[in-house]
């Protein structure tokens, strides 16, 4: 039996969820309506939808049955329900803290708030969320720090899950893969954040950030757990690193180790390393020690620090580590980054230690975790990175 | 026949679609004119092709349905804001009767059947508005 690929077109909704307005989907020849809206369906970020909707599809510009066979060449669109004339508004109210902070009636959340989290439009399943990337988030290339970006994209994509339940459950992420597409300078980004897909107790997202320009910067999958914000927030409360809290400023030498194998590759050390109050402890070849201070400002509604933060800090540690084997002048722009958050984990000092696990030619791949006052790891990641001369980084 | 079915961007004016209407042969015209309220703007998408070929359709039928001398509607896609008119209806025909009922059928068929969505924007509370299945309509 002949295969035939069709165009099928997307509207209003479902057009958001899918991040396009047309997919293709492959039917056998004699496939019917049914047929292809189960497609459609297999789409990421279309089956919730299109199971809580009664979507119809359109065959050459007129509603059809389900029973509709279909032509290879047929025009078709899936039309979620109309609403286009309707003079009726019906506004539900939205109300509690989720929806307080997205509509402005409450400050945000501490780690939001650091990263200029702007809502611009919040709906079950999906978000729109402009962000500032500060002149402190940049590392010493002059380009924003990855883990600053995966941040901002779990702060878009976690709300997208919120929403979906109304606004009564919270969402830590177990999962954030995040892949840096392109160097990003501060100023204002904009993030989509979207469900693909929510089952019971576990959510998958996707995000993508954008730039001034209009060009993606980064894209993101996210694996959620979905529990009742008093259970996040009980859990957080046990999370305590069990460290002082406040720091002063270090006193005292930097490891010589480090200032070796390290800074004298790339020099002074950040401004985005200083906004996670990082403190080098130690480094060889192939490795490096670096510690953390995971401060109040870093900390999500349930009261742990949020995970962008934590990817922050691993890619702050692995970034070291392949430096140590790099020639001076050569700098490692994070291609991929992908972390795991094991526990959560309240304000305190944390520890980061990274290895490279392989360096090639132009490439360099890092492990890294994470670990509390108690030796606990709380968070691992693995990280691809890029080998590049210094004076290939983009212009200033 | 005198149908006139438009899907458009710009902002609608009342005065052009009756004007398409006009007709020697009818003593009644009746405008209906949808506006956005209670929020601060409306934002519309439509499947545009589709959605003008079934205004005309819609139009059509209920210029047969009521003996109407002429029908014309209008709606607009993109932003609208807080006031200002969504969808404009106009039918003219011999008596009031006829032009009333031609225009309230075109109105809620448009509403029922055209593939166009609503999202209601408040600061950041964007979100699509639920409307119905356009098979679950008579056609």
């Amino acid at each position: 039996m002949g295969r035939m690929v069709i165009q099928v077109r997307l509207f209003a909704v479902l057009r958001e969820r899918a991040a396009s307005d047309s997919v293709e989907v492959e039917l056998d020849e004699g496939a019917t309506v049914r047929d292809a809206i189960e497609a459609v369906g297999r789409t990421p970020g279309l089956s919730d939808p299109i199971s809580r909707l009664k979507v119809v599809m359109a065959v050459n510009r007129e509603y059809a049955q389900m029973d509709v066979v279909l032509r290879d060449g047929d025009e078709l669109a899936l039309i979620p329900p109309v609403s286009g004339g309707a003079d009726e508004v019906a506004t539900t109210e939205r109300t509690g803290p989720f929806w307080d902070a997205v509509e402005g009636r409450a400050p945000p959340p501490p780690c939001a708030r650091l990263l200029g989290w702007t809502p611009l439009e919040v709906e079950p399943g999906f978000t729109r969320i402009a962000f500032e990337a500060k002149p402190e988030f940049l590392n010493p290339i002059g380009v924003v720090q990855g883990g600053f970006l995966a941040a901002m994209l779990d702060d878009t994509m976690g709300p997208a899950a919120v929403a979906q339940r109304d606004g009564n459950v919270f969402t830590p992420t177990l999962e954030l893969k995040v892949s840096f597409l392109r160097p990003v300078r501060a100023g204002r980004l904009i993030a989509e954040g979207r469900v693909l897909h929510m089952g019971r107790s576990v959510a998958f997202l996707a995000g993508s950030l954008i730039d001034g320009e209009d060009e993606v910067v980064a894209t993101a999958t996210a694996t959620s757990r979905i529990v009742p914000m008093e259970r996040a927030k009980a859990r957080a409360e046990h999370a305590d690193g069990g460290r002082p809290t406040t720091r002063g400023p270090r006193d005292g030498e930097v490891d010589p180790d480090f200032i070796e194998l390290v800074s004298s590759k790339v020099g002074e050390i950040s401004d985005a390393t200083r906004v996670l109050g990082s403190w080098p402890l130690g480094a060889s070849p192939g490795s490096a020690r670096v510690e953390f201070h995971a401060r109040g400002e870093f900390l999500n509604p349930a009261g742990a620090v949020q995970g962008g933060f934590l990817a922050a800090m691993l890619d702050d540690t692995m970034g070291p580590a392949a430096l140590t084997l790099l020639d001076s002048g050569q700098i490692v722009p994070t291609l991929e980054l992908k972390t795991s958050f094991l526990r959560p984990v309240g304000p305190g000092l944390l520890i980061g230690e990274a290895r490279v696990v392989h360096k090639g030619r132009s490439v360099v791949f890092t492990e890294a975790t994470l670990t509390d006052a108690h030796g606990v790891i709380v968070a691992h990641a693995t990280g691809t990175a890029r080998i590049v001369p210094f004076k290939e980084a983009p212009p200033q | 026949m005198n149908v006139h079915a438009v899907v458009t961007e710009r902002p609608l004016e009342l005065e052009r679609v009756a004007e398409a209407v006009r007709d020697p042969g009818a003593g009644a015209v009746v405008t209906f004119a949808g506006t956005t309220r209670d929020v601060e703007q409306l934002e519309y998408e439509a499947y545009r092709e589709m959605a003008e070929e079934r205004i005309a359709t819609i139009v059509a039928e209920a210029i047969e349905h009521h003996g109407l001398e002429a029908a014309a509607a209008e709606h607009r896609v993109g932003c609208v804001p807080l006031s200002e008119s969504s969808v404009i209806v106009a039918a003219s025909a011999a008596h009031r009767e006829q032009a009333f009922a031609g225009a309230r059928e075109i109105i809620d068929r448009i509403k029922a059947e055209a593939p166009i969505w609503k999202k209601e924007v408040a600061g950041a509370g964007g979100r699509w508005v639920e409307g119905t299945a356009p098979l679950e309509n008579p056609l």
